[in-house]
């Protein structure tokens, strides 16, 4: 059955890591077993320190936070003092 | 100072300009190369010559408070990201030492002029400008520029010099009106946001200090110099914090805090914006933003300037663009989703010199109160103080900056308004030493937490650097400390004496880079210069042979002399606290309802703190042993004094 997600970037993420001008991506995973905040980012070559917070579906989420099917993933650029 | 052992004259010019006002004179103070290797430039040196020439118990807007604009070490020389200057002076605000930085090109352009730094004593009987151009001062009238706005002045000024390339530092309106959290701007766009300094500028009668300078300031190793600034310009692409601030500023802030769950709004009873994402960096970017503006010798580039063209709220690209910290004061922490209105209010501060921090904070504060029917329209002229009301925030920042009706009250501050209120009004306050926060909330970040309380400018949220910083192994702000010897990364909301640790030795590097006017955007943890790196550019800009041992000592002096300073002002540990908000949970957002500060941990950490310091649990400032063992001797009978 696998699944399927949004990920949302902003900011200059989207440049960098979107093929669309909104920052939205739909991920189709093929495997039902776990998939994790972890794993998706793996598909990105983030450099380190980049990435801030990832909110899934509008809550916090640590890298082992597990991503359902029809999630929505945000990904915050990180900011670390203005 | 000057017992004849001279000054080698590389990276700086060892003299500062020392200007009387009441005597209408002025006369030059030479110091020694160990002057600069103790006390480095910037704030050690602006906070020592400070102790060495006031009483620190005079009246802050008097003719007896002095004035210190200082460049760092390195501002001028070419070094990469290092535009800065500091002001420090008595605060009119704390009633403590004021210390704030700007960049820009006004310092580097003093250093050119061949001065490190200006010392102003005294008050003049009228409105007077300085101008200093190549060595020389000149006192003049300002009876013409007073009273107007700064887009005058810096229109008037270069044209009367007969000098296009000088540089104009000056106060606006609220400045003159003397509001205590008034502050000083160069060049339209750069700030010396904190601690009320265009109030004591106002009070000295000071309009304007206008510099130009035609000469190189010598270095020691030019090559080695130019070099490191070639590598931050090939560099900061890479670096994923330069490139970030270069490609959407700080604005950002806005959006990520937001989805953070730590946006302050609403007076910081809530922690999560609806309009956020209205008034953030992309709508800045898609509406408002003509260009990237920047300082002196930094690649990064992070300021916006915008131009607003929404009927009736019109603004003129010459005074920049809102900071985060600008639109969170004055947009989500007063309920404000409109980004035309907050351009047009970050606008008016410019132009009258208010700062943003503790314009929004203050209006918010009121807003506050109103809500709980502390204060109604009877008070406020009849203004509605509702959270989200747009009618109110322009009214309120004319009426703060002339002084008028109900701004009357508020440009003396929250904490005097609070107690003109009563009725409960400090509950609604969130400063401290009577300095409105910043907009970065303790809960989510601790040690920025201990930072505000610890700090002896009052809240301030670049005296030491932010947790999330070091929160991770591979974070390039947790490596690139990596000297300083913070051997794991430490939780944002840890506060275990890992944090104090971090906040402690952060504090002392974060103080390095005001002496050498560094920006804390351009370098470890928050920028891309290593600290090796400035290590050397310290040694090629001056000829020395520097550590990061001695430069560390050099910071730890600055925040110690600031420390005396106060404890001599007045001031004690028990000014060095938290608002009660932070001690209970967040509201709204993915972390409703968690984080609060428990009372009894914060109370260790600062216990910690002072004990890590070498500082006086009860007093909370600097032990004599502390002092003698940073060569600072000489004061420890003056801070006995003030027991
Ligand atoms: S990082 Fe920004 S504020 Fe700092 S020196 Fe560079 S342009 Fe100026």
């Amino acid at each position: 059955m696998g699944k399927k997600f949004m990920v949302k970037f902003y900011s200059y993420l989207r440049e960098k890591y979107s093929s669309h001008s909104g920052g939205e991506e739909v991920i189709i995973i093929d495997n039902d077993g776990d998939y994790t905040i972890e794993d998706l980012k793996k598909q990105y070559d983030f450099i380190p320190g980049e990435i801030g917070c990832v909110i899934l579906n509008k809550q916090m989420a640590e890298d082992d936070a597990i991503i359902q099917d029809g999630n929505l993933v945000e990904i915050f650029p990180f900011f670390g003092g203005g | 100072m000057n017992s004849g052992k001279g000054c080698n004259g590389k990276g700086y010019n060892g003299q500062y300009l020392i200007v009387d006002l009441a005597q209408k004179e002025s006369h030059i103070l030479k110091l020694e190369d160990s002057f600069y290797r103790q006390f480095g430039g910037g704030a050690g040196a602006a906070i020592k010559l400070l102790l060495d020439g006031m009483d620190p118990a005079a009246d802050p807007l008097g003719p007896d408070n002095m004035l210190v604009f200082s460049c760092g070490l390195l501002t001028g020389t070419g070094s990469p990201c290092s535009p800065r200057y500091v002001i420090c002076a008595k605060s009119p605000l704390t009633g403590g030492m004021a210390k704030s930085e700007a960049g820009g090109w006004w310092g580097p352009a003093l250093k050119s002029a061949g001065f490190d730094g200006i010392v102003v004593k005294g008050r003049a009987e009228h409105p007077v400008y300085l101008w200093i151009k190549d060595g020389r001062a000149e006192i003049r009238d300002a009876g013409h520029l007073w009273g107007r706005v700064t887009g005058e002045v810096q229109q008037i000024l270069p044209g009367e010099l007969g000098d296009p390339r000088a540089r104009i530092l000056q106060i606006g309106p609220a400045g003159e009106n003397l509001v205590r959290y008034a502050c000083i701007c160069n060049e339209l766009s750069h700030f010396n946001g904190r601690g009320g300094l265009g109030a004591v500028m106002g009070a000295k009668n000071l309009k304007a200090v206008a510099v130009s300078g035609a000469r190189q300031v010598e270095v020691f190793d030019r090559e080695k110099v130019r070099e490191a600034a070639r590598w931050a310009a090939r560099e900061f692409k890479n670096h994923p914090l330069s490139w970030g601030l270069h490609r959407t500023g700080t604005a950002i802030g806005m959006e990520a805090f937001n989805a953070a769950g730590s946006l302050p709004t609403n007076n910081w009873h809530l922690a999560a914006f609806e309009q956020a994402n209205d008034i953030g960096s992309e709508k800045l970017e898609e509406e408002v933003v003509v260009s990237k503006g920047g300082c002196h010798g930094c690649p990064i580039r992070c300021k916006r300037i915008v131009e607003g063209k929404a009927a009736g709220l019109e603004t003129d690209r010459i005074y920049g663009g809102p900071e985060y910290e600008s639109l969170a004061a004055l947009g989500s922490n007063c309920g404000i989703g409109s980004l035309h209105l907050l351009v047009k209010a970050n606008e008016l501060c410019n132009k009258y010199t208010l700062d943003t921090i503790s314009t929004g904070m203050t209006i918010s504060f009121a807003m506050d109160c109103f809500e709980r029917g502390i204060i109604n329209e009877a008070d406020t002229g009849g203004l509605c103080l509702n959270f989200g009301n747009e009618d109110v925030i322009l009214p309120l920042i004319e009426q703060i900056a002339f002084r008028r009706g109900f701004g009357g009250i508020l440009a003396e501050g929250s904490a005097t308004a609070a107690s003109v209120f009563g009725g409960g009004a400090e509950e609604c306050l969130l400063e401290v030493k009577g300095q409105e926060l910043p907009l970065h909330d303790p809960r989510t970040k601790t040690g920025v937490g201990l930072q505000y309380a610890v700090s002896p400018f009052g809240a301030d949220h670049w005296f030491a650097q932010h947790d999330t910083l070091f929160t991770k192994a591979d974070a390039p702000g947790f490596i690139g400390a990596a000297p300083l010897g913070m051997a794991e990364p430490v939780p944002a909301t840890d506060l275990s004496l890992k944090k104090v640790r971090l906040i402690y030795y952060t504090s002392l590097l974060t103080s390095i880079y005001d002496c050498l006017g560094i920006c804390v955007f351009g370098a470890v943890s928050r920028g891309l210069l290593p600290l090796p790196l400035i290590i050397d550019i310290v040694n090629g800009a001056t000829g020395w042979n520097t550590n990061l041992w001695e430069l560390m000592k050099v910071g730890e002096r600055a925040v110690n002399m600031a420390r005396v300073f106060n404890r001599r002002a007045g001031l004690t540990r028990r000014d060095d606290r938290l608002p009660s908000r932070f001690f209970t949970p967040l509201k709204g957002g993915p972390l409703d309802g968690t984080s609060a500060l428990v009372p009894a941990e914060f109370e260790k950490a600062l216990d910690l703190y002072y004990q890590m310091s070498g500082c006086d649990l009860n007093s909370g400032a600097p032990s004599d042993a502390k002092l003698s063992e940073l060569d600072l001797g000489w004061l420890t009978e003056k801070n006995n004094a003030g027991e």
